[in-house]
């Protein structure tokens, strides 16, 4: 976020040196303006003597000349934006001056372009910005769980408790409804993959085998988890078409632009943190419990006498989820450097034990970031990131007529029969149609999701020509972003469902390989008139992108001899699956800066052609123009009143495939041959989704820098969507892309921080409070087709409609029968919460340190399956009366047909972070030849207030999905963590 | 300055590699394209389309929530209790009604055969356009493809009866084609029929296209028509035709002799476990034969190996059995098609409709004793136009078990799929007439 310290600081030094002076009536007064700590030159300073007109600019290597100064004392005044201003005395005959200048740590910078970045208070669109050093305050797994009620604007949610990943950051809504819904990730100038590939899980599940065929229900890990949060200088979010134009049409779900940390001139530091901690289950279904034999035997047939003990009961879930094995994680990084060149290095190990057996994470990452010098025209850096992870993540959300995943399989589980081991044997489960045991699957099964992933970069700058006036630098950027990811799922014949199909044992490998690669050139222009009237950064630049992946699947089944790789199988089977794209795209950006930096004028425009579309050679032009305006002569209470307007627009690329129409050549009978229709028809003239936002803010900053308040409002309307209509099916097909309709989304945004008792004088009492509050509102606005359903298993068990003038995450399902017409289908719900806030606290008290950050998500709904499975298995918790009312209330036959107890309230309230620290004393520290150290205490979602009836309101089975998110079926349940951290610094 | 020089040669080398890649035409990995077929087909694809009607007129039949099991549950041969993942398994499709929206009750039953019949206009415009094919063998592949055509509208006809579906298939997305009725459905099934078999009459000596091993006896052109003429028979039978159906009959490959019955003489879906083929999923463990198959059989009736007593399993609704469907024993095997004994029965069926009570009487004699080793019901005595009707019906009951919901059609056919002729279970059990047309399909004619 921001902050805000104080006035303008100003360190001063001087060195004089005693000069003779020939001729006393020209006296002129040389010297150089240096930047203080790291001895940067400072270019364009203004040298002025005070109370006259004499004055002059420092040149590009920081050097003055003052001439025609009068004898004697004087004052010289020396300023710069950003720097602030210093008053210097001279005394007579001293005539070389060496001035030192700090810059303002009061103002961030913030990047506006492809290669330009400007003082924050220019900014024409709200820009949320997160310091590295919030997000690391308590251990996540990911990077984007980290961020998770830190953004306002963000709807950031988990798909599941599973370890390792698997989340979901929404930007401003819903910005399309089969085209890409991430984000794009830029991490210093690499476009970073977020894709999640499905593990191959879903062979053994087959999640894709009812009625929706998606294979995005195993449960994947979305990439952008590999990341390591602990190397993270700072992340700006651009959250819409009005700031991410330039990105043209890979923005259109914003812009998450990451700097990793680098080394500083002077002190090699070496900074030590060390974690423990322990994930606990935190929320559980539960089981019904029987009164006597009768119900047990009513319920389970007659082979309930059998097990039925009275007063006897199993928690299958504590047996299952019950894994508090102690978790670490280690974070070195060594950083310093010289005045040419620093460096940034660091070390990450981490393992998590996640509470079902069986599974965790681990995460390894290495990471060295190099600037040099050549001189102080040419510089260079280089980032290199190596990650490896390794992810566990058992088997849960969807199944189809097996007995494989875990809360199914629980679902036909009586809580009086007793799954654990006897001895060395399993104890079959006669209640589940396959004899399935939970804890057998746990105990016998493995998954393994390797992932080795290699992050590079190498950027140059060069001033080509600066003087008094006129810089021009050009830069380039080349980013690679290579993975390979490897499951291995291994399921041995052993298991109670695995013969169900015939062939006893199962294995999976999955290989995935992912390239990314991009390259840019850029040339800035900026220009500063002596006059000083106004600020001009002229950028344009080319950039080149392409991105590759291959994904294959064999999955090998009847296993001989135990053994997990494939080729001890006897049945197989094999997919794979290609994409290539190739982008280029260019751009020109002004930005102009007017009325003595009070007024800021944004133009752009990007041109951007793609593999994916159509026609590749066809450019589509991305606009961009912006205003912000600081209202000058604010005295008393308001420090800043900013208002600001921007325009842009932004595309979303169809994907991959979206072109063609496709036979499908997979299928053979017997080993014949065989090519059929694939049912899908493409379109041959796809272009990409566009965004056109328009956002308006106000941002205020009163009480000497105590407020900060951030006001803004947008509206995007999104035309052109990727669609994909239902055909009638007796054409052969079942569905088309093609581009049409559109969407709107209207919301609001407020950030609001404050430093509440700076105006009193408190001593060493220190509070920072921060609040933001996200509400948006979708609608589809324009819909050529009729009213479809996508998403989720139909229209009985709830599903998403889009329709015309409706939002178009409204969840329909049935509500009643009409004798004549059938089932009644109508709206029951709506994933868009009502809006979301969150509240941030930091207290620090000499050397302690409290800080708490809650999450609030008001509204929003959850299809709950998870529910109806656990009732139709005459299994959930209240099922007597409650569950057995909601289920024949909509069993067709009890003339219910109402899903709507199904469709529940996702309100919450998380209590996410919680961190208690205390910096020891110095003489403590040094003990450890340590300069700092602290110790906290902290825990992630310890508590969560809600009245869900199933485990976690933030749940998605078919994982990160533009519309059909919020689907509960089955999933890996929450946990809460407590860490014990320890930071030193050397 | 040096450095200087160094990165403007750098950048000229970066736009010289990069206008190298100015290319941005990416084709298809993934798949042959349909376009490149239709305007250019080679002798190999349209050879691979025809062997993918097989593959098409496949989908969904062994599933488990597929055409043979789903008409089962509905005709009270079978119960997929796999409630756990779908609670629809009893509740639509046992207690009603079903629901037009969702694929996996009834959807794909219309998905997969207009696909598949589209498949069989693609191939058609294919073969008009080859080149490098002789005549005959162009007109072989538009025999078979024709009778795979009409398999596949039987489907459409078999699973929404009266709801009729339509006949046009292949033109616009938009421009949609009329809702035939169910006649009109049968009617052009039976013209596609016969062009089929005047196309395979001048198809040569064999087929140019690998069929599967369910068409052995039966994978010539000339053995194709006994088939061609047995889906013939079928379909006159279901429009009451009855003397066109025994014409039909003679010639097709029904055989008749107590010696050799060869009742299992037939064509069939043929399965497979390499890798893209599809497997027979039958013997799902959720599967379960109906318990009035067990009541209702006359004592010591050899068909009744075709089912196996298991633990008894039951649902919250009441359903229970404890008995399961031991027919496809291995994840390969077959599913017929149409096979000898059901010809048998149709020609049974044919004479008793045409009044010719004897020789129905007979065809329905061979199959008790040939098939169930049951004795012979005396004709008139035992046997009669009083109750021929009934005993037939239980006969091909027992005979097609659970091979394509032969029950379920033929007793919506004489009107006895009503509480009149199958008890209840549980007193909330309603008997489903067919499935709705999709919405998919309903909703852009609206």
């Amino acid at each position: 976020m921001f902050k805000w310290k104080g006035p303008w600081f100003l360190v001063l030094l001087f060195l004089t040196t005693q000069m003779s002076m020939a001729f006393a009536q020209e006296r002129t007064i040389t010297g150089k303006v240096e930047e203080s700590g790291s001895g940067k030159a400072i270019s364009g300073a203004t040298i002025k003597l005070q109370g006259t007109d004499i004055q002059t600019i420092s040149a590009p290597d920081g050097t003055f000349e003052l001439t025609d100064v009068p004898e004697g004392d004087l004052n010289l005044e020396i300023s710069k934006d950003n720097y602030g201003t210093s008053v210097e005395k001279l005394s007579a005959g001293t005539n070389q001056l060496l001035a030192e200048l700090t810059q303002e740590d009061t103002e961030e910078i913030v990047i506006t372009g492809q290669a330009t970045s400007l003082e924050k208070k220019h900014l024409a669109h709200s820009v949320s910005k997160v310091s590295g050093k919030d997000m690391t305050l308590v251990s996540a797994q990911t990077f984007t769980e980290a961020l998770q009620g830190k953004v306002a604007g963000a709807n950031i949610q988990v798909n599941s408790g599973a370890p390792g990943g698997g989340i979901q950051m929404k930007l401003r809504g819903v910005s399309t409804i089969n085209g890409r819904s991430e984000p794009l990730y830029v991490v210093d100038g690499v476009i970073m993959t977020d894709v999640s590939i499905p593990s191959g899980l879903s062979e053994v599940t087959e999640s894709h085998l009812g009625s929706n065929s998606s294979r995005s229900q195993d449960n994947a890990v979305n990439r952008m988890a590999d990341f390591n949060v602990n190397d993270i200088e700072s992340i700006q979010i651009l959250k819409g078409a009005s700031a991410a134009a330039i990105y043209g049409a890979k923005a259109s779900n914003g812009v998450v632009i990451i700097t990793t940390k680098k080394g500083e001139a002077g002190k090699t530091r070496v900074s030590l943190t060390q974690r423990f901690g322990i994930y606990q289950l935190s929320n559980k279904l539960g089981a019904r419990k029987y009164k006597d034999v009768e119900e047990a035997v009513e319920s389970r047939g007659e082979i309930a006498r059998e097990y039925f003990v009275s007063g006897k009961t199993y928690d299958h879930e504590e047996e299952l989820f019950g894994n508090t094995d102690l978790s670490n994680e280690t974070n070195v990084s060594i950083s310093g450097g010289t005045n040419q060149t620093d460096y940034y290095a660091s070390i990450l190990a981490r393992k998590d034990a996640a509470i079902l057996l069986g599974t965790g994470h681990e995460k390894q990452s290495l990471r060295l970031n190099i600037g040099h010098a050549f001189s102080e025209k040419f510089q260079i850096r280089a980032y290199t990131n190596l990650i490896h992870s390794l992810t566990r993540r058992g088997v849960t959300n969807n199944q189809n007529d097996n007995g494989v995943s875990h809360y199914f399989v629980l679902a036909n589980t009586p809580s009086f029969f007793d799954q654990r081991i006897k001895g060395s044997l399993w104890p079959k489960n006669p209640f589940s149609p396959t004899g399935s045991n939970a804890l057998q699957t746990a105990t016998l099964m493995s998954d393994k999701e390797n992932l080795w992933r290699m992050i590079g970069s190498l950027q140059s700058y060069l001033d080509v020509y600066s003087d008094y006036e006129h810089r021009v630098q050009f830069n380039t950027n080349v980013g690679v972003d290579r993975f390979q990811q490897k499951d291995d799922l291994y399921f041995p014949p052993e298991l109670f469902f695995e013969p169900a199909d015939g062939l006893p044992g199962t294995a999976l490998l999955t290989s995935a390989e992912s390239l990314n690669f991009n390259l840019g050139v850029n040339l800035v222009y900026t220009y500063e008139p002596e006059s000083n009237l106004f600020r001009s950064i002229a950028s344009a630049g080319f950039q080149h992108e392409e991105r590759e992946l291959n994904i294959a699947y064999i999955v090998s089944r009847y296993l001989n001899g135990g053994k997990s790789v494939v080729d001890v199988g006897s049945q197989f089977s094999i997919r794979e699956n290609r994409e290539l794209i190739k982008d280029q795209g260019f751009y020109f950006q002004e930005e102009l800066i007017l009325l003595d930096d009070s007024l800021t004028l944004t133009g752009a425009i990007r041109g951007e052609r793609s593999s994916v579309n159509g026609d590749p050679n066809e450019v589509f032009f991305y606009p961009k123009a912006s205003v912000a305006y600081n209202i000058p002569g604010l005295e008393d209470v308001f420090d800043r009143i900013k208002v600001r307007f921007a325009y842009g627009e932004t595309g979303n690329q169809p994907i991959y495939g979206q072109k063609f129409t496709p036979l499908i050549a997979s299928n053979n009978i017997e080993g014949n041959p065989a090519i059929t229709n694939g049912g899908i028809a493409g379109d041959p003239n796809i272009k990409p989704e566009r965004q056109r936002e328009f956002e308006g803010g106000l941002d205020l900053i009163l009480l000497d820098n105590a407020i900060a308040l951030e006001f803004t409002v947008y509206q995007r309307n999104i035309t052109d969507l990727l669609l994909q209509r239902t055909l009638a099916p007796s054409t052969g097909f079942t569905t088309q892309y093609f581009n049409g309709g559109g969407l709107r989304n209207r919301g609001i945004e407020i950030a609001l921080e404050a430093n509440p008792l700076a105006p009193f004088d408190v001593a060493d009492l220190e509070w920072i409070f921060r609040t933001t509050f996200t509400l948006n509102r979708s609608m589809v606005t324009d819909l050529p087709v009729p009213a479809f359903y996508t998403g989720g298993f139909g229209v009985a068990v709830g599903t998403f409609r889009i329709e015309e003038g409706k939002s178009p995450t409204q969840i329909y399902g049935w509500v009643g029968l009409d004798p004549e017409t059938g089932p009644i289908e109508t709206n029951i719900g709506d994933i868009e919460p009502t809006f979301r806030m969150s509240f941030y606290n930091q207290l620090s008290y000499n050397r302690f340190n409290l800080s708490f950050l809650v999450d609030w998500q008001q509204g929003s709904d959850v299809i709950n399956l998870t529910k109806l499975t656990w009732d139709g298995a005459g299994n959930s918790r209240d099922y007597d009366p409650h569950g057995r009312e909601r289920f024949f209330g909509w069993l067709p036959d009890a003339g219910g047909f109402d899903f709507r107890p199904y469709v529940e309230d996702a309100t919450f309230i998380k209590l996410r972070e919680v961190t208690l620290s205390y910096n020891l004393p110095d003489q403590w520290a040094a003990y450890l030849y340590a300069t700092s150290a602290r110790i906290s205490l902290s825990g992630r979602n310890l508590l969560v207030i809600t009245d869900y009836w199933g485990l976690d309101p933030e749940v998605s089975n078919f994982g990160n999905q533009a519309i059909a998110r919020n689907i509960d079926v089955g999933p890996y349940p929450p946990s809460r963590s407590f860490w014990l951290s320890f930071d030193v610094r050397f | 300055m040096k450095y200087q020089n160094i990165i403007f040669i750098l950048s000229l080398l970066i736009l010289t590699s990069l206008s190298a890649c100015m290319d941005l035409d990416v084709p298809d990995f993934n798949n042959p394209s349909l376009d490149d077929f239709e305007k250019n087909p080679t002798p190999s694809a349209v050879k691979s389309l025809a062997t993918g009607l097989l593959v098409g007129h496949r989908r969904d039949v062994a599933v488990p929530n597929g055409y043979v099991v789903m008409l089962g549950v509905l005709g009270r041969e079978a119960y997929n209790f796999d409630v756990a993942s779908d609670p629809r398994m009893i509740t639509e499709m046992l207690m009603g009604p079903l629901d037009a929206g969702s694929p996996r009750f009834g959807g794909n039953f219309w998905v997969q055969p207009y696909a598949n019949i589209r498949n069989a206009n693609i191939l058609l415009i294919g073969v008009d356009n080859v080149s490098g094919m002789t005549n005959s063998e162009k007109q072989a592949i538009r025999g078979f493809a024709k009778t795979i055509q009409a398999l596949d509208f039987l489907v459409v006809v078999n699973t929404r009866d009266q709801n009729g579906g339509p006949i046009e298939v292949g033109g616009s997305f938009d421009d949609l084609g009329p809702i035939a009725t169910k006649a009109q459905l049968l009617s052009h099934i039976s013209i596609l029929l016969d062009e089929a078999k005047t196309h395979l009459l001048s198809g040569g000596s064999e087929f140019p296209f690998s069929l599967s091993s369910g068409f052995a006896g039966f994978n010539t052109p000339s053995t194709f028509i006994q088939f061609n003429r047995a889906i013939k028979a079928r379909v006159s039978i279901y429009q009451e035709k009855f003397q066109e159906a025994l014409n039909n009959l003679n010639e097709s490959f029904i055989h008749t002799d107590v010696n050799d019955p060869q009742l299992g003489l037939g064509v069939y879906h043929a399965f497979g476990s390499g890798s893209g083929d599809t497997l027979n999923e039958l013997n799902n463990p959720n599967i379960y034969a109906h318990p009035s198959i067990i009541t209702d059989a006359e004592p010591n009736d050899e068909r009744l190996l075709k089912l196996k007593s298991v633990t008894e399993a039951s649902v919250e609704q009441g359903f229970k059995s404890n008995v399961k469907f031991d027919l496809y024993k291995e994840i390969t095997s077959p599913v017929p098609i149409i096979r000898n004994e059901e010809l048998i029965l149709l020609r049974a069926e044919a004479n008793y409709r045409l009044d010719n009570f004897e020789e129905a009487a007979e065809d329905i004699n061979y199959i008790r004793v040939v098939s169930g080793n049951l004795p012979e019901l005396l004709y008139p005595s035992e046997l009669d136009e009083s109750n021929i009707l009934d005993e037939l019906l239980h006969q091909k009951r027992y005979s097609l078990l659970f091979e394509g919901g032969h029950r379920w059609i033929d007793m919506r056919r004489y009107e006895r799929l009503n509480e009149t002729y199958i008890d209840k279970v549980v007193s909330n059990e309603v008997f489903n007439q067919s499935y709705p047309i999709p919405v998919e399909e309903t909703d852009p004619r609206d």
